[in-house]
């Protein structure tokens, strides 16, 4: 289960590595290799994959098919890591676009 | 490299593994005068066995020496049992005595507590690893 998250962790860090790399890719040859918006959407998915998981442990413990308490404390603490480093990343996006809009031109 | 989630996953472990302990020694302390058994004769000790297993053996050098903690098979400890004379007792063999599993009380308590600290610490890895990565998310904010 927790491979599982880590996967899905792994996930966000690629997509976070894809985005730099394209960002890179834009630079040298002036054509984006994959568009922002793909990226973004997978490391949402990323991150909607551990709150399942972590909601799946939840209903595991909470119908007794399973007593690992430690267990679920821990995916939902993973999930909230994922949440918050997307959150993180968005209100970053979210400055360098009001930088943007807020230049005087 | 090291991945937040593994040290979750290897902390994780631990918690399990402490967990299955105390199972042990709840059955211990509760069975410390068991003089029947399905197989025959009075309880036998359950004692959990760890082994370690590496959380990815080939994966690079940190990855390769960083292990999780499971468990490896619960053995009994053929300690023999304590031959007691007590003819009144149902279990009582055709000499008087009775056969008792050798468990100390106090020597299970002393596990229960070692069992629980290392609960403790293992929970503890946890939330230093939950705040490093809490402090991560935190730079430049």
């Amino acid at each position: 289960m927790i491979k599982g998250i880590g996967s899905g962790v792994g996930g966000l860090e690629e997509a976070l590595a894809q985005a730099a790399k394209n960002q890179k890719a834009r630079g040298t040859e002036g054509v984006p290799s994959a568009d922002f918006g793909s990226t973004l959407t997978s490391a949402v998915q990323a991150v909607e994959n551990q709150q399942a998981e972590a909601d799946q442990s939840v209903y595991r413990v909470a119908s007794g098919q399973d007593a690992d308490l430690a267990g679920m404390m821990i995916a939902l603490e993973e999930a909230n890591i994922g949440l918050r480093a997307m959150a993180s990343v968005r209100d970053k996006v979210v400055e360098a676009y009001q930088q943007i809009w807020n230049m005087p031109i | 490299m090291a991945d937040i989630l593994d040290t979750f996953s290897i902390a994780s472990s631990g918690l399990a593994a402490e967990r299955v302990r105390l199972q042990s020694i709840a059955s211990n302390m509760a069975n410390a005068r068991t003089t029947r058994t399905p197989e025959g004769g009075p309880y036998q000790r359950q004692v959990p066995v760890f082994q370690a297993e590496a959380i990815d053996p080939f994966g690079e050098s940190l990855d390769a020496a960083s292990s999780r903690v499971q468990v490896a098979e619960v053995k009994t400890d053929d300690r023999p049992p304590v031959r007691v004379y007590d003819p009144t007792h149902p279990d009582a063999g055709p000499d008087g005595f009775v056969a008792y599993p050798d468990i100390n009380v106090l020597q299970e308590m002393v596990d229960l507590m070692t069992a629980q600290r290392a609960y403790e610490a293992n929970a503890n890895v946890v939330e230093a690893t939950r705040d490093m990565a809490m402090t991560a998310l935190g730079i430049g904010r």
